[in-house]
């Protein structure tokens, strides 16, 4: 069964990612933080990672960073979820490069979903 | 005059001895002369008597005979007269005396009384030695007389009255027919006066000829004609280079001493003959080595034995030429620096009196001339015009300022920003004088450094609006991303929902389009504020009335808290528009829930205070750091202290709550100990009359 980590830091979209991915039959794991998500990758291996960019404390960035230079999770997808486009700036984009794919905040459902499932047939 | 003097005085001795002489040879002849008038007369009785038969005839005759006899007769009774009064009137003493040692008077004439003082009576009656000062001197004299009759004899007489003369004898022995000297004429002056005169020449002369060759400075005496040097003394030599034997009896141009023109040299005799003088002229002096010598040169016109010379005394001043030539040239490096110096400076006295300042100070004070500047104090020019500004200013000075920044006044009364320095100026004694005061005008650079800081603060600012913009943007797409995500999860086609998650999924849409709207109306209230548009609907109300209606809101964010509220019941009404005091509580409230603990207490209270009454919400939370209280209410530290901590909310709460409460003409504040709590109060003014 393929498992997804789930970061976010907002309660309700957190329930809300869980749900829908649960409800397509992916095993969902959830952090609030980068911390709780760093040691969660670690325990729980997951296929894919949702990832939340604005957050308290271990940022998204952080823990992106944190993933790509860790040779054992380095090859880990990881789809950003973020507010802004990542078009915005060079910086953003650059950064954005080790990631899998994004999806910008308010996103729906289903765009989430076949962004998740493409994702994971590319892998 | 003594020539002239000497002269008629040689003339008359001449003259005397001539006298002298014919009186001799009439003394010889007179017997034999007289023998012949006689005679002479006897034959012309004869002659009369033999023609005065004929005379009678005649008488023409006769009368031609007796006119031609009165001539004569008169011719030498004329002569007789002439030298009778000759003798007499002289200052001139004429005696015959006997030759022996003692001798006696024969002969004198009245001026022999004046010279002596004795009468001629007395004279006569006297030895003539006893008129000597000493005794013995008549013998002397008499012997240098014989000895060269045409010497006279210098020698001193005691005149009556015991005072002592000193007398010219020029004398000659009258001799017999036998050889034998029958007595001595003499013709005696008084030359006691001349002399003194001559003495006093003498010694003036010695004066002159000590002054000359022991002067400290260079002499020379020139023949004013020949151009020669007839004497010169030793610090000429010296300056010169020459020996005494080189230089006399040559001239300067023959020596090449000054190397000048003719017409210079010539100019300079013109003018030392029509003036007399000439004073400190500065001429060249070339010495023997050919070293040039600058000199002040003084010339006097001289008469010596008739002749035109020139005294010139000649001080060397090449060294003071030298020593004030480099001060001058020092002065002028100094005067050269002082105004192409890049700087504005001013010299002043201790008071502050200006001495001297460039022309850039000059400018930079706004006057048109240094006369105009000088004399006005620098402290003048000092924003603090005020006596105790001076004072301070002064005080300030004399500890020597580098680099003070003050705001300084143009002569036309505008300021300026200055950079001012000051450095005491010493005197010789290194006790102060003075200072050196330079000015910078700033202004330019005062300018540059405002537009820098604005610059800075502009970027600042739009560094905080962009980090504002993205905290409102992530504010706003958050419950969005809620309403778009759950939406979209209700129209899932794949997935059945039960009616209990559609209904969760419902109200988690419903209460996240509650907080956009609650931003938006935040986002707004921020606008309104800034842009000074905030409409209040003011009316006199209690503050309880405003916690009431704020209650049901106020009761779902202290949900996990402990809410207390408490208000003195003599509190007066307060003038507050009801909706909007009532957002400002909501806020300090969520605020307060957001950082503290979970059951601890919030307490909303209020004091009346004056016209005005406190209110304050408590909590016990985390605290604030004393360095952030300043910058609570500050918007766009709101805006960064959101990115960093992200409790949620705009972070305009604050903002927004001081811009309310300032609207109400009140003020707001926090009070705060870490790890204890916050308290934030504010104030609104008491309704009047209630």
């Amino acid at each position: 069964m393929t498992r997804i980590l789930v970061v976010e830091d907002e309660p309700n979209l957190r329930k809300l990612i869980k749900t829908n991915l649960a409800a397509s039959g992916y095993e969902v794991v959830t952090a609030a933080d980068g911390e709780e998500g760093m040691s969660l990758t670690q325990e729980e291996s997951p296929d894919l990672i949702l990832l939340d960019i604005r957050m308290p404390g271990m940022s998204g960035w952080d823990m992106l960073i944190a993933l790509k230079t860790n040779p054992k999770v380095k090859k880990m997808p990881v789809i950003i979820m973020t507010a802004s486009a990542p078009e915005e700036s060079e910086e953003y984009k650059m950064r954005s490069m080790r990631a899998a794919g994004y999806l910008v905040k308010p996103f729906g459902v289903d765009v989430m979903l076949s962004k998740v499932k493409e994702i994971l047939e590319s892998k | 005059m003594a020539e002239k003097i000497n002269k008629t005085r040689e003339e008359l001795l001449n003259e005397l001895e001539k006298l002298r002489q014919r009186v001799a040879e009439l003394e010889k002849s007179n017997i034999a002369e007289r023998e012949e008038t006689s005679k002479a007369f006897r034959a012309s009785r004869r002659k009369q008597r033999t023609s005065t038969a004929e005379l009678r005839k005649s008488e023409p005759g006769r009368k031609q005979l007796q006119a031609t006899l009165r001539v004569s007769e008169d011719k030498l009774e004329e002569s007789e007269e002439k030298f009778r009064s000759l003798i007499t009137n002289l200052k001139l003493g004429i005696s015959r005396s006997t030759p022996e040692p003692g001798g006696v008077y024969l002969k004198v004439n009245p001026a022999m009384s004046e010279i002596t003082g004795y009468s001629r009576e007395e004279l006569l009656k006297m030895k003539v030695a006893d008129l000597y000062y000493h005794h013995e001197e008549r013998k002397a004299a008499l012997g240098k007389i014989m000895a060269d009759p045409h010497q006279p004899v210098e020698t001193t007489l005691k005149k009556k009255d015991g005072t002592v003369r000193m007398v010219s004898i020029k004398g000659a022995p009258v001799r017999d027919s036998w050889g034998r000297i029958r007595y001595f004429d003499a013709i005696i002056e008084d030359i006691t006066e001349r002399k003194q005169a001559e003495d006093a020449l003498k010694q003036s002369e010695e004066r002159f000829r000590k002054a000359f060759h022991s002067s400290p400075v260079a002499m020379r005496l020139i023949g004013l004609e020949s151009g020669r040097m007839v004497d010169v003394n030793e610090y000429f030599l010296k300056l010169v280079g020459y020996s005494r034997e080189e230089v006399i009896g040559h001239t300067t141009r023959e020596l090449d001493i000054l190397r000048e023109k003719e017409e210079a040299h010539l100019e300079r005799v013109r003018i030392l003959k029509e003036t007399g003088r000439i004073t400190d002229l500065e001429i060249k002096v070339y010495t023997r080595a050919g070293e040039e010598r600058i000199c002040l040169m003084s010339s006097e016109l001289l008469l010596l034995d008739g002749k035109e010379y020139s005294l010139s005394a000649l001080k060397d001043i090449t060294e003071l030429k030298k020593s004030e030539e480099a001060l001058r040239r020092s002065e002028e490096k100094l005067r050269l620096v002082f105004e192409s110096a890049g700087i504005d400076i001013a010299v002043t006295n201790l008071s502050g009196a200006i001495t001297e300042a460039n022309s850039r100070m000059v400018e930079t004070l706004g006057f048109k001339s240094r006369t105009e500047l000088a004399g006005k104090n620098i402290y003048e020019f000092i924003t603090q015009r005020s006596h105790t500004g001076a004072l301070k200013m002064r005080q300030t000075l004399e500890k020597g300022i580098k680099g003070m920044e003050y705001m300084l006044y143009h002569a036309d009364g505008t300021k300026f920003p200055g950079e001012f320095t000051a450095s005491i100026l010493k005197d010789a004694a290194g006790s102060p004088a003075g200072f050196i005061v330079t000015v910078r005008d700033i202004t330019e650079r005062k300018q540059a450094e405002d537009k820098a800081r604005e610059l800075r603060v502009l970027r600042e600012v739009d560094h905080l609006r962009s980090e504002l913009m993205a905290n409102v943007s992530h504010e706003l797409r958050t419950p969005l991303a809620s309403i778009k995500g759950f939406t979209t999860t209700l129209l899932r086609s794949d997935v059945k929902w039960s009616e209990e998650e559609q209904r969760d999924y419902l109200q988690t849409i419903n209460r996240e389009t509650d907080r956009l709207t609650r931003l938006i109306s935040d986002l707004l209230d921020m606008s309104r504020i800034d842009a000074g548009a905030l409409k209040l609907e003011l009316g006199t109300c209690h503050l309880q009335q405003i916690i009431d209606a704020a209650s049901g809101r106020l009761t779902t964010l202290t949900q996990r808290h402990q809410l207390n509220i408490a208000l003195p019941l003599d509190l007066p009404k307060v003038h507050a528009d009801e909706l909007r005091i009532g957002q400002v509580l909501t806020n300090l409230t969520e605020n307060a829930t957001k950082f503290s603990p979970e059951g601890s207490e919030i307490l909303i209270s209020a004091e009346p205070a004056g016209d005005q009454v406190i209110v304050s919400v408590t909590d016990h939370g985390q605290g604030i750091a004393s360095e952030l209280m300043g910058k609570l209410f500050d918007r766009f530290y709101q805006a960064q202290r959101i990115a960093d901590g992200h409790k949620g909310g705009t972070g305009l709460g604050l903002t927004i709550c001081k811009g309310i409460v300032e609207a109400h003409g009140g003020r707001i504040w926090v009070e705060s100990k870490l790890g204890e709590g916050s308290k934030f109060s504010f104030t609104l003014p008491a309704a009047r009359g209630d």
